[in-house]
C-alpha cells in the first residue's frame, strides 16, 4: 500500500474520531435541554418557574380524568409511576387521548396548584395491530419496564 | 490486493453493468410499487389506536429509511473515492445527495401531516424531528458546496472530509427516540426482537420498503450512466457504443 | 371479524383520514414519479447531444 495512500486512511481515520468526539462532549453537555418533556418526577425534582413554558410527559393515570359539565375544562393526573402530577386543561383533546394514553402536555407549572396546560399531545407507541388481538398488554408492560 | 475494486469501479466496466441491470430495478420497483399500495390501501387491517391514518406510516418509513441510507452509502463512497481515487465512487456520492434531500423532504412532509391528527400537532423540536431536518440542511449543504466547488482533486477531497462529518448525524438520528424523551415513537422495524408490528401489516411495509429501495437503485444507476456518458464523452468506448446505438 | 379490511365503500370514509392519508400518498408518489420522468428525459438529452457530437464529428 502506498504511503500518499496510508496517509488518506488516517486522515479519514481523524477526521471520523474526531467528528464523533466533538458531538458526543457537546451532546451530553446539552442532554438536559435536549429533552423534549420532564416527566411528572423530573418536573417536580426541577421545579421550573411559573412563567416557564414547560412540557411534561407520561401516561394519564387511570380514574383520574374528570370532564367539568358546561366547559372543556377537563383536570387529570399524568404519572411516571413514580410521581404524578395534577393537570388542568381547557380545549379540544386529541382523539388518542385516553387513560393510560402516553401523553405529553405543554403549560406552565404552577408548583402547588398543579399544571396548566395550553396544549395536549398525544404520544402513541410503536405498536402496529388490528384491534381485538391481545398482544398489547405484554408489549405495553415491556414499554412501562423499560422506562 | 485492492485491483479487484479498481476493475470493477472502471468507468467502462460500471457504464455497462448499469446498462445491462437497470431495466431489471426500474421493472422490480415498478410491479413493487403496484403490490405494495395495495397491500398498503386495501390489504393491511386499520391499527387499534390509530385507525386508518397510520397508514401514512407504509411511505413515510421507507422515505425515512432512504433519507439516512443514501447518506451512509454517500459517505461510504466518498470514502472509497478519497483513498482509492475511484471515479465511479465519487460519481455516486455526487448523484445520491439530490435523492436524499428529496426523501429527507418527503420524510418531514408525511411525518408532519401523519403527526398533526394523532399527536395534535404539526411540528415538536424534538430529538427525532429536528436531527432529521439537520440531515435535510446538511444535504443542502453538500449539494451547494459541491455545485460552488470546481471538479478537481482537491474538491472532491474537501467534499469526502465534509460529508464524513455530516455522517455522525445518521447515529443521531436513530439512536435519539432512545437517548431523549421524544414525542416521536421508537423503531417498529429496526430495532433488536422481533418487529412490533401484526404480521397482516407486514407485508404491506416490506414490499413498500422494496419499492422505495429499487427505486433509489434504478435512480442512482440512471444518473451514474449519464454522469458517466458525459464525463468520458472523448474515449473510445463512448465513441463506439454511440455509433453502434444509432 | 374485528378490525377486518371493510371493501371499498370503507375505503372512501377511512374514519375522517381520507385526505392525510390521500395527501400523503399523493405528495410522495407525485414526487417519485416526477423525478424519475425528469431523470429520464435529462438523460434522453444528454444522449442525443453526445449522438449529434458523435455524428457532426465523423463527418469533419
Amino acid at each position: 500500500m502506498s504511503v500518499s495512500r496510508q496517509r488518506r486512511i488516517r486522515v479519514i481515520v481523524i477526521v471520523f474520531v474526531a467528528a464523533i468526539a466533538i458531538t458526543a462532549l457537546a451532546l451530553t453537555a446539552l442532554r438536559h435541554n435536549i429533552n423534549v418533556y420532564y416527566t411528572p418526577h423530573e418536573l417536580v425534582k426541577a421545579d421550573p418557574s411559573t412563567t416557564q413554558l414547560t412540557r411534561l410527559g407520561g401516561w394519564v393515570m387511570p380514574g383520574t380524568v374528570k370532564h367539568m359539565s358546561k366547559s372543556t375544562e377537563v383536570f387529570f393526573r399524568v404519572t411516571d409511576h413514580l410521581a404524578s402530577v395534577e393537570v388542568q386543561y381547557s380545549g379540544l383533546l386529541p382523539s388518542l387521548f385516553r387513560e393510560n394514553q402516553g401523553i405529553v402536555v405543554v403549560g406552565y407549572w404552577m408548583k402547588s396548584k398543579g399544571f396548566r396546560a395550553t396544549q395536549v399531545l398525544a404520544k402513541h407507541d410503536a405498536n402496529y395491530h388490528p384491534p381485538g388481538i391481545s398482544t398489547l398488554p405484554a408489549s405495553e408492560k415491556e414499554n412501562l419496564n423499560a422506562r | 490486493m485492492w485491483s479487484w475494486i479498481h476493475r470493477l469501479g472502471a468507468p467502462k466496466r460500471s457504464f455497462f453493468l448499469c446498462r445491462r441491470y437497470r431495466p431489471w430495478f426500474g421493472c422490480l420497483s415498478f410491479a413493487l410499487f403496484a403490490f405494495g399500495l395495495y397491500e398498503a390501501l386495501w390489504v393491511a387491517p386499520p391499527d387499534y389506536q390509530q385507525g386508518e391514518v397510520y397508514r401514512v406510516l407504509f411511505i413515510h418509513v421507507p422515505c425515512a429509511v432512504l433519507s439516512l441510507a443514501c447518506y451512509m452509502v454517500m459517505t461510504l463512497s466518498e470514502v472509497f473515492a478519497y483513498i482509492w481515487s475511484l471515479t465511479i465512487a465519487g460519481i455516486i456520492a455526487r448523484v445520491l445527495a439530490p435523492l436524499g434531500l428529496l426523501f429527507t423532504g418527503l420524510t418531514l412532509i408525511t411525518g408532519s401531516l401523519w403527526g398533526r391528527p394523532t399527536w395534535g400537532t404539526y411540528w415538536i423540536w424534538d430529538a427525532r424531528l429536528t436531527s432529521e431536518l439537520i440531515l435535510g440542511f446538511i444535504y443542502l449543504g453538500v449539494i451547494g458546496l459541491r455545485s460552488a466547488l470546481p471538479k478537481t482533486t482537491q474538491a472532491q477531497r474537501i467534499m469526502a472530509v465534509l460529508t464524513c462529518i455530516g455522517a455522525v448525524n445518521i447515529p443521531i438520528i436513530h439512536y435519539s427516540v432512545q437517548w431523549w424523551h421524544t414525542l416521536h415513537q421508537g423503531a417498529t422495524l429496526l430495532r433488536w426482537g422481533t418487529p412490533q408490528m401484526d404480521v397482516s401489516m407486514l407485508p404491506a411495509l416490506l414490499l413498500c420498503l422494496g419499492a422505495f429501495i429499487t427505486f433509489a437503485i434504478w435512480w442512482a444507476m440512471s444518473e451514474c450512466e449519464r454522469e458517466l456518458l458525459l464525463l468520458k464523452r472523448d474515449t473510445q468506448w463512448v465513441k463506439e457504443w454511440l455509433e453502434r446505438r444509432v | 371479524m374485528v378490525g377486518q379490511w371493510q371493501g371499498i365503500e370503507h375505503f372512501w370514509h377511512m374514519g375522517g383520514y381520507a385526505p392525510t392519508v390521500f395527501g400523503c400518498y399523493g405528495v410522495v408518489l407525485g414526487c417519485v414519479a416526477y423525478t424519475a420522468w425528469r431523470t429520464r428525459k435529462r438523460y434522453q438529452k444528454v444522449l442525443a447531444q453526445l449522438q449529434v457530437r458523435s455524428e457532426t464529428g465523423a463527418c469533419q
